[in-house]
């Protein structure tokens, strides 16, 4: 399942794939495969996309 | 500074070993033949150091320790792994159908030492498909020039320096896959995995775009 709430979060604050991924110390291609759904991270990767983004947990990775 | 000391110590154990197997197999050997084999070390070590020279010079970054720290992220130690089970099941049973050929049809073509190089190319090339396929092979200190310039070099110097080893003599001599062979085998390995790794960058640019939007 893709995650859309990531990708608005990363495009509202104006960051490119390559981007986050380097704030993020990951690959562009893991940053990609977690948007599309294609890898589900751990928390340690999740907590650090929270807060290079300035989301929380909830806000980015919970499905309702 | 205490990795650059294990990294001597690797070095010189390396050293001291090949050292080792030169005098072990120098019965009825000259010194020549010793200091031939020591100059193949020295030669080897040299022909590194060039390469790493010259993937710096043209821009690329190449990085030579696999077990850097962070050089992998979460999702590329995942897919290495499964690259490692894939790469060790075909080593497995290539030996296997290699050791059943020769003992039941006797077809000896791959138990020599260039067979057996054989085998282990064909296991790293499955490791390392599966791992440039994953988006996996590329370590995060590493550039598509730097793997590109090091593949290029190790892939077009082997053939060259097989073709000139083989010097006219057959590929396979008595049934046997030749020694002779052995740089051809990894040369083609390396511009095989060349062939691999730029048609996966190029479908990687082309969707990047897309994947943005």
């Amino acid at each position: 399942m893709k995650n859309l709430k990531m990708k608005s979060a990363r495009a509202a604050l104006d960051m490119s794939q390559q981007e986050l991924a380097e704030n993020v110390g990951v690959s562009r291609q893991t940053i990609n495969a977690i948007e599309k759904g294609d890898y589900n991270p751990t928390i340690n990767l999740c907590r650090a996309i929270c807060k290079t983004l300035n989301k929380t947990l909830d806000e980015l990775f919970w499905e309702e | 500074m205490r990795k650059k000391v294990v990294r001597i110590i690797a070095v010189l154990m390396v050293l001291l070993s090949c050292i080792g197997i030169a005098f072990s197999q120098s019965e009825n050997k000259s010194i020549y033949y010793l200091l031939g084999m020591m100059c193949g070390v020295v030669a080897g070590i040299a022909f590194v150091a060039l390469i790493m020279w010259i993937v710096r010079k043209m821009g690329g970054k190449i990085e030579w320790n696999c077990n850097k720290e962070n050089a992998y992220d979460e999702r590329q130690l995942m897919a290495r792994g499964e690259a490692y089970k894939y790469a060790f099941f075909t080593i497995l049973l290539s030996v296997i159908i290699a050791s059943v050929l020769d003992e039941v049809l006797g077809f000896s073509l791959l138990m020599s030492f260039a067979g057996m190089g054989f085998i282990i190319c064909l296991s790293i090339a499955v490791f390392a498909t599966i791992c440039i396929v994953k988006d996996a092979y590329m370590s995060l200190y590493e550039n598509v020039k730097g793997i590109v310039i090091t593949f290029a070099i190790i892939g077009i110097s082997n053939v060259g320096i097989g073709i000139v080893n083989l010097g006219g003599t057959a590929l396979i001599e008595n049934g046997v896959l030749a020694k002779e062979s052995y740089n051809i085998i990894v040369g083609v390995m390396f511009i095989y995995l060349l062939l691999v790794f730029i048609a996966r960058v190029n479908y990687s640019n082309r969707h990047m775009e897309e994947d943005e939007e």
